[in-house]
């Protein structure tokens, strides 16, 4: 069973005033400024629509009526579909889900704490752990298939996830129109039908923008292909303030919120019925260093203005959430992702995206993942609240009690003690026991958690004919892609 | 430079709706009638008979009316001043801003030299408390390690000392319990105040003093706290209610014995003081269940019962103070950051007047100053995101945008010369890459931190008291050894 966050009372971080600013700055851009797209024939259909383009420069803007149009224009609830239905969720404000993040091209060994280059083995192993895990409701690749020809590598990469994980997959690395094409099939394959994908697409994708504001043709492409086949395909950006945009939170949050309604405002004004959700993963960089930050005051700041800024368009979001910087699973760790965690709850993000990410979403580590989906029950559990009926308020009990005695043998602790949360990760030893253990990391629990997984976890199987045509699909587009740009 | 850093924390989510909060006062209401709290001072006892307050001598019970109790509560202000040595570093507890206090009141200290745990001394304490002259993120300071090397008549007395002559902020004197001290602690802080009208005008010190759950305080407290008030102190009341075990076994029953306690103790002074000022101070935990053990973690249920509280505390228009960190975890891991970071996030959006507990490990049983200083850093990471950031077209860098455009980078700009210094620079989290950190041999949060306390004990110096009173309050201090027959 996937556990959910409730969204209750979300907290808005911006006045109205400061949204309703970031919102006519962000017109103001891609009325006056523009984006890049590079795209010849998604500008001309854009041209068509009235957009104003230059074809040479590969610049569009967008008059603010458009965009307002796009943005008038959206579903009030997201199919997140799975090919076992038990794991299908919609997102319609009320309560937000987890993602195993990606996609970091370096993979921290669970044995060694080294990070070395991922393959599709370990993209594999780390699927099946999100997919045992009951906080994880969706899955991104979370590292990158790095030993398979690289214009199939997302064909491979949604055929590892769809074959180690029956929940919901999130494709982020299909950057063509082909490749958007072939993962299309290959989600068919399982769904039966065009159509039964369209009514619960079992996978959804996005595009990235590069700061500032850019977007490459073959991704925008493939989002129409997505949008086309009723596939949810969002926008993602992640501007580095002081470096892909302005160095204030201010100037940041305008570049991430134009790129993200620039995005949208292309495909829903192309494919009009496009499911599609506002993405962000703003961060800053370091001056010292120059590695982004991911846990600092102005990270958290995004990740509440972004979802703030989706809730008030009425898009979904997906927000980054987690990622430390952390390069270990540390008390530094622990910070970032509790307080990081706690902004997006509270910020009312519909999707989290970011279980398991270490040292800014550079490395993916499988105990991270299994900690971070230990924070987020946390936060869970902390989000439902507390029942307050006559039992739980336990008056006459305390008066049995009474002044100078205890609780312990009490028929309403026998009853009740379970019903608290007893953290299986954190260390709770006495100190004498601690010592004699040989003073064990609290981690070390998760880590133990996580090699049982990979090693005794088995998804639920695909029916071995699926099975067959994938792997046809994946071949026959390897011909087309790899093949014949060898010959 | 600022000597106090605080927060406006002006968000606000209610972990509990205004309903339940009403319940919860109304069992307390219920209780304090029927079973009433034990007082355990017959002095105190005979003054409340005399006003009126249903009182049995026989066991020491007190029977407050509801009538009687909202009468009462009615009289507690709204806020109070609480005034330092340094009058810059003066508080209006309760007048908007959130202050960060050190923890108290370990035995155990980490050596900072060593590692090891070991029993705290009176230097301990002194050392600590120029740790807390020199930290902006602190404003005031509790007595956070015991002085177990001094005799325990004069304890609380060789405890203000290190305190005065280590830092010039408001001192919290929690660890006083018998009338003894409290006279003697009193006689040093109006030598410090230049007589017991500048003290009253301007007290140098709070107090606070603790029930024993369930329901009883003892004839020490209650007689500290009558001298304390006498003199013009403000008095608050804390519990620290563990559930299942000093209360029930339930969350919304650990409120309502919380809330009756400290409720109870409001009553008491109210009753003997009309108007006095006091403050609520509630930190109720639970057990493990599983072996019973009392380690404190912060759970879902902690973080609930800590918001709850909150919430009735501004029901009362009380100030209130908040356990926030107070991990149970034994070094500065994953756990301690995150547990401390959750509930430290939880106090900036159901913010206390008061955020005590920077330093401690392992459930408040270790004192750390490596984890004092990280704590800090948790605060000041809050502070910076909760105080809001410019939205204006100049700040957001709208000129910079159009400039740049698509595709380029902000890293030259004068904008981002101009405003690339306004971002939060951590002291201890780990930003180096990953190559940098590896060089280094790994350094973690707390290396850094404990750099830092050394560099702050060899350099720092606290404004020193004038010529002659360190002479003046030793003498003090030691009449009172002579005279413990009290205790």
């Amino acid at each position: 069973m996937i556990r959910s966050i409730s969204l209750r009372d979300p907290i808005d971080v911006l006045t109205p005033e400061q949204l309703t600013r970031v919102h006519e700055m962000s017109l103001d851009v891609l009325e006056n400024t523009g984006m890049k797209l590079t795209s010849p024939s998604v500008l001309k259909r854009l041209r068509v629509a009235g957009a104003k383009i230059d074809v040479d420069e590969e610049r569009v803007w967008f008059p603010p009526p458009m965009v307002e149009a796009a943005l008038g224009n959206m579903q009030p609830e997201l199919v997140m579909g799975a090919r076992n239905p038990k794991n299908t969720f919609v997102l319609d404000g009320t309560r937000g889900y987890l993602g195993v993040d990606g996609c970091a091209a370096e993979i921290l060994d669970i044995d060694t704490d080294d990070k070395r280059p991922s393959t599709k083995k370990d993209l594999g192993d780390v699927t099946r752990l999100g997919d045992a895990l009951d906080e994880i409701g969706y899955i991104w690749q979370p590292v990158a298939a790095r030993d398979v020809p690289v214009p199939v590598q997302p064909l491979h990469e949604t055929e590892a996830g769809l074959r180690n994980t029956s929940k919901h997959l999130m494709q982020m690395t299909s950057v063509t129109a082909d490749q958007a094409r072939g993962i299309v099939e290959i989600a068919t394959a399982i769904t039966g039908s065009v159509e039964q994908l369209r009514k619960e697409p079992i996978i959804s994708a996005f595009q990235c923008s590069i700061s500032p504001l850019v977007y490459d043709g073959g991704p925008v492409e493939a989002a129409i292909v997505y949008g086309e086949a009723g596939v949810p395909c969002g926008f993602m950006v992640m501007p580095i303030t002081a470096a892909t945009a302005p160095a204030t939170v201010a100037g940041t949050l305008v570049i991430s919120n134009t790129e993200v309604i620039g995005g949208i405002t292309i495909l829903k004004t192309l494919v009009p019925d496009a499911p599609t959700f506002y993405g962000s993963c703003a961060t800053c960089m370091d001056m010292r260093s120059g590695v982004a930050t991911c846990g600092g005051p102005e990270d958290i700041f995004y990740q509440m203005a972004n979802a703030q800024l989706a809730r008030h368009y009425g898009v979904k979001s997906i927000i980054g959430t987690f990622a430390t910087g952390s390069k270990l699973y540390d008390w530094q760790g622990g910070v970032e992702n509790a307080i990081s965690g706690m902004a997006s709850c509270l910020g009312g993000a519909d999707m989290f995206s970011g279980a398991g990410l270490l040292y800014a979403a550079r490395v993916l580590s499988p105990v991270e993942m299994v900690l971070d989906a230990e924070t987020f029950g946390i936060i869970s559990r902390f989000k439902d609240g507390f029942a307050s009926e006559p039992e739980d308020l336990a008056v006459e009990v305390i008066e049995a009690v009474g002044p100078g005695s205890h609780f312990l043998g009490t028929d309403h602790t026998r009853e009740h003690f379970r019903d608290f949360y007893q953290s299986p990760i954190f260390d709770r030893d006495p100190w004498d026991v601690w010592e004699e253990k040989g003073r064990p990391d609290p981690t070390a629990t998760a880590k133990q958690k996580a090699k049982d997984i990979l090693a005794n976890h088995e998804p639920e199987p695909l029916a071995d004919d699926v099975s067959k045509e994938i792997d046809d699909i994946v071949a026959r587009y390897t011909k087309l892609l790899v093949d014949e740009e060898d010959d | 430079m600022e000597r106090i850093r605080s927060a406006n924390f002006k968000q606000r989510y209610e972990v509990a709706p205004p309903e339940t909060i009403e319940k919860i006062h109304m069992a307390t209401l219920r209780i304090l009638e029927r079973t009433g709290v034990h007082v355990g001072s017959e002095r105190v006892l005979k003054r409340l008979a005399d006003a009126g307050v249903k009182v049995d001598l026989t066991d020491n019970r007190a029977r407050f009316a509801p009538e009687f109790v909202e009468e009462k509560l009615a009289l507690t202000p709204s806020h109070f001043l609480a005034a330092a040595r340094d009058e810059t570093c003066d508080l209006d507890i309760g007048g908007g801003r959130s202050y960060l206090a050190t923890d108290g009141c370990p035995a155990d200290v980490f050596d900072l030299d060593t590692g090891e745990r070991r029993r705290t001394t009176k230097e301990d304490l002194h050392k600590l408390m120029i740790l807390a002259d020199a930290m902006p993120e602190i404003g005031l300071v509790w007595t956070a390690m015991a002085a177990n090397d001094v005799p325990i008549s004069n304890r609380p007395l060789h405890e203000l000392l290190a305190k005065l002559t280590g830092t010039t902020k408001h001192i919290q004197q929690n660890s006083t319990y018998s009338e003894h001290g409290a006279r003697g602690v009193l006689e040093m802080a109006k030598v410090v105040a230049g007589g017991a009208g500048e003290l009253r005008r301007r007290p140098l010190l709070t107090n606070f003093q603790v029930c024993l759950s369930p329901l009883s305080w003892e004839e020490g407290h209650l007689d500290a706290m009558t001298t304390f008030a006498d003199a013009g102190i403000p008095v608050g009341f804390c519990c620290m209610d563990l559930a299942m075990a000093s209360a029930p076994a339930s969350v919304a029953g650990t409120i309502v014995l919380a809330n009756t306690e400290i409720v109870s103790g409001m009553v008491i002074l109210e009753t003997l003081y009309p108007g006095h000022a006091t403050f609520y101070v509630a930190f109720p935990t639970s057990i493990d269940a599983r072996d019973g053990n009392m380690e404190a973690g912060w759970g879902p249920e902690e973080l609930l019962m800590q918001g709850a509280c909150q919430q009735l505390a501004r029901r009362y228009g009380v100030p209130v103070t908040v356990g926030v960190g107070g991990t149970g975890a034994k070094v500065q891991n994953w756990q301690a950051g995150l547990q401390n970071a959750l509930s430290a996030f939880l106090a900036s959006i159901q913010p206390g007047d008061i955020l005590s507990d920077a330093g401690t490990l392992y459930s408040s049983l270790i004192y750390s100053f490596e984890s004092f200083m990280l704590d800090a850093e948790i605060f000041g990471l809050l502070c910076d995101m909760w105080e809001g950031y410019d939205f204006s077209a100049e700040t957001a860098g709208m000129k910079d945008i159009s400039e740049v455009g698509p595709g380029n980078h902000f890293l030259g700009q004068q904008h981002t010369r101009d405003h690339m210094r306004d971002f939060w620079m951590p002291k201890f989290f780990n930003r180096a890459t990953w190559e940098d950190w590896g060089a280094q041999g790994r350094p973690t949060p707390q290396d850094a931190a404990r750099e830092k306390v050394r560099e702050i004990l060899s350099t720092h110096e606290t404004e020193p008291l004038p010529d002659g009173m360190d002479e003046e309050l030793q003498n003090i201090v030691a009449a009172y050894e002579l005279s413990d027959e009290d205790d």
